[in-house]
């Protein structure tokens, strides 16, 4: 057993409806794999840094899971499966890692930026 | 008349470039986590076009250069930092 950060992009195009949807889907499977989920941060929609599928945008969820590192790989297969979920990542941190208080803050990385998402 | 001082040379005749020793920022502060949460330090550490900077630009130590690596490169996957920027 170990402590795990999750973070997964969902697609802003999605529904309130069928995100809740997905959402649960995630739950009860995230369980299913014997993983108990700590804590889920909303990040709310954040620009990304690089169009993804050609979202410009996405939904970013924060979990931390204490889960068991040989259902590693069928939390990865379950998330390829999913359409909706752009990106999802899975690391391993220390057992005192609580996650972070706030959203980390948005960052520009060109004035240039602005004027091509516009 | 004062003799115009010429620039600092080299053994090998090239102008020598002074730099300030840049120490690295995260041996000064150990309590200043490399995360790859916090796209908002890891900036500092990438040029204009999204690269890491070298470690002889920002000094940091060689340890913390590769911790350094790995959370941009996470960061890079969850589109928190880009991979290149557009260009003009």
């Amino acid at each position: 057993m170990g402590r795990y950060e999750n973070i997964i992009v969902i697609s802003p195009d999605c529904t309130k409806e069928e995100e809740e949807e997905l959402l649960k889907r995630i739950r009860a499977n995230l369980e299913k794999f014997g993983s108990t989920i700590l804590r889920m941060d909303d990040w709310a929609v954040r620009k990304l840094a690089y169009p993804i599928k050609k979202k410009e945008k996405g939904h970013y969820f924060f979990l931390l899971l204490e889960a068991d590192e040989a259902n590693m790989a069928n939390i990865n297969k379950f998330y390829k499966t999913l359409d909706m979920v752009l990106r999802h990542m899975l690391v391993r941190v220390d057992d005192k890692q609580n996650g972070l208080e706030k959203p980390p803050d948005h960052v520009v990385f060109d004035e240039l930026e602005g004027e091509f998402s516009n | 008349m004062p003799r115009p001082t010429r620039p600092a040379r080299g053994q090998d005749g090239k102008k020598r470039v002074y730099m300030r020793k840049r120490v690295c920022k995260f041996c000064q502060d150990p309590n200043l986590p490399i995360d790859y949460k916090n796209p908002k330090l890891l900036k500092y550490f990438i040029s204009e076009r999204g690269k890491v900077m070298p470690r002889r630009m920002t000094g940091t130590c060689a340890n913390h250069q590769r911790k350094l690596k790995e959370a941009i490169n996470m960061a890079r996957h969850i589109a928190f930092l880009p991979f290149t920027t557009l260009t003009k």
